[in-house]
């Protein structure tokens, strides 16, 4: 073992790195990367991303997990990401096994390799890797002499299509999870040497809350194919893997010295945490249910982590993130004082996510005192009776104002999000989208001639195709056909004929595929290996995606992907991923859905009652407002 | 705004930072500069950058041993301090060797570089006395013209390289042919090092490896004549 490590790191310098496309994805020095002793770290642990560098280092969770474990002496942890395909085929072509980017050890070399399971559409990527790897596809081929897959993510709150080839997964928050996880590992192998009996350890994780271990359960079916018993198959296994949750985001670590990678990549910037969840309520919104409750992290530790981070980083961008960080108790405040604090360096703020109701274009010119982007809006929805249906509590004069606020303040490019194919969505709703696309660039134009605004008005119109997603209202909800979703698209095309807008929308296939996994059970491995096989990879990448294929292995393995798709379940049925709990309780979920239908609003609990969604009471957790000020939709 | 100190840095660029690109190393430099604290004077505009720029750019895959940067800072530094408080955070691979206070008006470096010394390490695939490499080279100072094909955005082109090779010297090692080469580079017309060898192989019939080459850029120079590097020509 480890013999492959120093030729590796020289036939790829010396042999394979002039020959591949961004060769940078596969150096692994950068800046602040830890490189320990591989023979002196009893435990050994790769984080795997299923898919490229760039977007992969951009993932927070990485810099958290790859920090937390890289702290603790007997652990180590480095990376690994789906090569591309010219990098894959000179491994192939020769017989180099997949390697981790800071010892260039061989996957199958470490103790454990965690997969992050951030979109359904990379989970081919998850089975190439393992091959590239050289590690049996499937968790029961494994042996003791392979490592322990792991995977996480929120992908991970609907496990089952993966249920084959994972031998265990994170449900929830990994930074603790993941640190009990080593330190069984660690025990199991100081007992005997080499690699812990697999069985011994399987059965050590499952005690460990919040893990869950697909093979000690089994699925029944029923007559019409859908999901009629999980049981469980050991008696020490809980038959519900509830959710692990950080209490408190101040005690939790964060890293600041996260590593500076040599290329651009997809976020390329400081990013400070300000908080987790979103109770908002959008009832498409899976993130909005999953990461409950809301827990903001203090001022005065963002401040300090802030100042740490520019010390060890050198970027010249910093970020605010969460999922709705305009949202944050003490936005205002925070951004005064960072810009006050990092202007002179020109570091510029910039606020990912900002929500029309809690937007305050003063707040924009602020942020963007050092450095000018476009401005990003998500409407969802074209009018007010569909975005009552999905909870999105904003309204089309909030959108005017804000937009209208933009131009007189000198943006000329402004971004609008919706999406189509929402559940009772009329073409009334198609013609909102395209009223507000053009009021809004009615507004630019009025600016503009004004002589506010020099450049050409640029106005964004994005849609995504909806995809219902597990443990959301719209769990039920069938995904419109394609093409269905195909005609809603032509139409918006037709109606966004302005020269002030271009029109973006995302292939509703991939769209079709994603809702298929994100809604699917055990039997879907079947699929994803013949899938694999046939050359399916890198799916999310439009010059990969082989439709094709897909087809081709599901009709082989006998399943129906528009079963899975675009059917509308009934309450009384089991859902492939009843098993798993998040905290929020299936009653409220199925309230949620009755009321999206009946076109009723449900208010944000942080300001109004309690909504009774459960995940306080069972993960004995609060939601944690530490900001001090109003929040900006307060103070309105 | 002129009266801001500036610096000229020598610095080497190894493995494995070969391989990133020359947008990537001025980012890379940039971002250590911040780490290290360095007043880096800034651009003004929309987009504030700091005030760097480079002699040459080096290309993917080519590890430099003598390269150079410019730098404004908005106060002055002991060059020592600039050079040891920088190179602390500066990955593997990126060695600053000197720096120097500039005159603010001395030329840009980009305008004054002209030339450029590289050592290439190729295989050979057929085995060669020290007197046939000799030949070779000969063969190819001697040819009025050297013709050979460039790869650009408009196409393929038929380049004559003749001009450009100022001196082109080389010997066998171990079944490997060492090539020192001093070329043209910048505005005055540039030759790569790759097409030196694509000339060999077709002028004088060597024939060697198409991969696993290493190339090393040595030295940049102005003034093919007397060989004055960008540093002496401060002092």
């Amino acid at each position: 073992m480890g013999g492959l490590r120093l030729p590796l790191r020289s036939i790829l310098t010396d042999q394979i790195l002039s020959k591949v496309t961004k060769p940078t994805r596969y150096i692994g020095t950068e800046w602040n990367t830890v490189h320990k002793s591989w023979e002196k770290t009893p435990v050994k642990m790769a984080f795997a991303f299923p898919d490229l560098y760039e977007v992969g280092m951009s993932h927070l969770g990485l810099r958290i997990l790859y920090g937390l474990v890289n702290e603790q002496p007997d652990f180590l942890l480095e990376r690994v990401f789906a090569p591309w395909v010219d990098m894959e085929e000179e491994l192939r072509r020769r017989g180099l096994p997949l390697f981790s980017l800071e010892s260039y050890a061989p996957l199958r070399e470490f103790d454990l390799i965690g997969f992050t399971l951030q979109y359904e559409m990379s989970y081919t990527n998850i089975l190439n890797m393992l091959d590239l790897g050289q590690i049996p596809l499937r968790s029961a081929d494994r042996t003791n002499d392979d490592p322990l897959v792991i995977a996480g993510g929120p992908c991970a709150f609907n496990p089952e299509p993966l249920a084959d080839f994972i031998d265990c997964f994170v449900i929830g928050e990994g930074e603790e999870v993941l640190l009990e996880i080593l330190g069984a590992i660690r025990e199991l192998k100081s007992s005997r040497p080499g690699r812990p009996d697999r069985a011994v350890l399987l059965r050590r994780l499952a005690k460990i809350p919040g893990v869950y271990i697909p093979a000690f359960y089994q699925v029944a079916y029923g007559e019409n194919g859908q999901v009629e018993e999980v049981k469980a198959r050991e008696p020490m296994v809980p038959p519900r893997v509830i959710k692990r949750v950080i209490a408190d985001l101040d005690r939790v670590y964060f890293p600041t010295r996260p590593i500076v990678p040599f290329m651009e990549i997809v976020h390329d910037r400081i990013m400070l945490e300000l908080f987790r969840g979103c109770q908002r309520g959008c009832r498409f919104c899976q993130a909005g249910m999953i990461y409950r409750p809301v827990r903001e992290r203090s001022p005065e530790i963002l401040r300090r982590q802030a100042e740490e981070l520019v010390k060890s980083i050198g970027y010249e961008e910093m970020s605010l993130t969460s999922l709705s960080s305009g949202d944050y108790c003490a936005i205002e405040s925070l951004i005064k004082q960072l810009l006050n604090d990092y202007e002179k360096d020109g570091i510029s703020i910039s606020l990912p996510s900002l929500r029309i109701d809690s937007f305050s274009v003063n707040l924009a010119q602020e942020v963007q005192r050092v450095r000018k982007s476009g401005l990003t809006f998500a409407p969802e929805a074209g009018t007010q009776r569909l975005r009552d249906v999905i909870n999105k509590n904003v309204t089309e004069d909030d959108l005017l104002q804000a937009t209208n606020a933009a131009f007189a303040a000198g943006w000329s490019a402004v971004k609008l999000y919706f999406m189509v194919g929402l559940p009772t969505e009329e073409r009334a709703d198609l013609d909102g989208i395209a009223d507000i696309a053009l009021r809004v660039a009615d507004l630019g134009t009025s600016w503009q001639k004004r002589g506010h605004i020099k450049k050409r008005i640029q106005v964004t119109v994005s849609t995504s195709c909806f995809v219902p997603k597990a443990h959301t209202p719209f769990q039920w909800e069938g995904q419109d056909p394609i093409s269905v979703l195909q005609e809603k698209q032509d139409y918006l095309r037709q109606k966004l004929r302005d020269k002030r807008i271009t029109y973006n929308w995302h292939d509703p296939s991939l769209s079709f595929l994603e809702a298929v996994f994100a809604r699917g059970d055990r039997r879907l491995g079947r699929v994803l290996t013949a899938a694999w096989q046939k050359g399916c990879k890198f799916d999310s990448w439009s010059e990969h995606f082989k439709w094709d294929y897909w087809m081709a292995a599901f009709a082989e393995c006998g399943l129906d992907p528009v079963w899975y798709a675009q059917r509308r379940i009934p309450y009384s049925e089991r859902l492939p991923w009843d098993h798993i709990d998040s905290g929020v309780s299936k009653r409220y979920l199925q309230r949620e859905h009755e009321q999206a239908l009946a076109g009723i609003v449900t208010a944000d609990c942080r300001y109004d009652a309690c909504t009774g969604c459960g995940v306080c009471p069972t993960l004995e957790v609060d939601v944690q407002l530490k900001g001090g000020g109003q929040t900006a939709a307060l103070s309105r | 705004m002129d009266k801001l100190p500036r610096y000229r840095v020598e610095y080497a660029k190894g493995q494995p930072v070969a391989y990133i690109s020359h947008l990537d190393l001025a980012k890379t430099l940039e971002r250590a500069a911040r780490r290290a604290g360095l007043p880096l004077a800034l651009s003004g505009g929309f987009n504030p950058h700091p005030k760097v720029s480079f002699g040459s750019v080096l290309p993917v895959g080519i590890t430099g041993e003598h390269e150079y940067l410019d730098v404004e800072l908005l106060s002055e530094l002991p060059p020592q301090e600039l050079k040891a408080r920088w190179q602390e955070k500066l990955p593997p691979g990126l060695e600053l060797r000197e720096v120097r206070l500039v005159p603010t008006n001395a030329p840009a470096l980009m305008s004054v570089i002209d030339c450029a010394r590289y050592h290439v390490r190729v295989a050979l695939l057929t085995s060669n006395t020290p007197d046939e490499i000799q030949t070779a080279i000969q063969k190819i100072l001697a040819q009025e013209s050297l013709v050979i094909e460039r790869d650009s955005k408009k196409g393929v082109r038929q380049v004559d390289i003749r001009p450009g090779i100022l001196a082109l010297a080389g010997r066998i090692d171990n079944g490997r042919l060492d090539l020192d080469m001093l070329l043209r580079t910048g505005s005055q017309g540039n030759v790569r090092p790759e097409e030196v060898i694509q000339a060999i192989k077709h002028y004088a019939g060597l024939s060697v490896q198409t991969e696993g080459w290493r190339i090393t850029r040595t030295g940049l120079y102005i003034g093919a004549d007397k060989l004055v590097s960008p540093l002496e020509l401060t002092s």
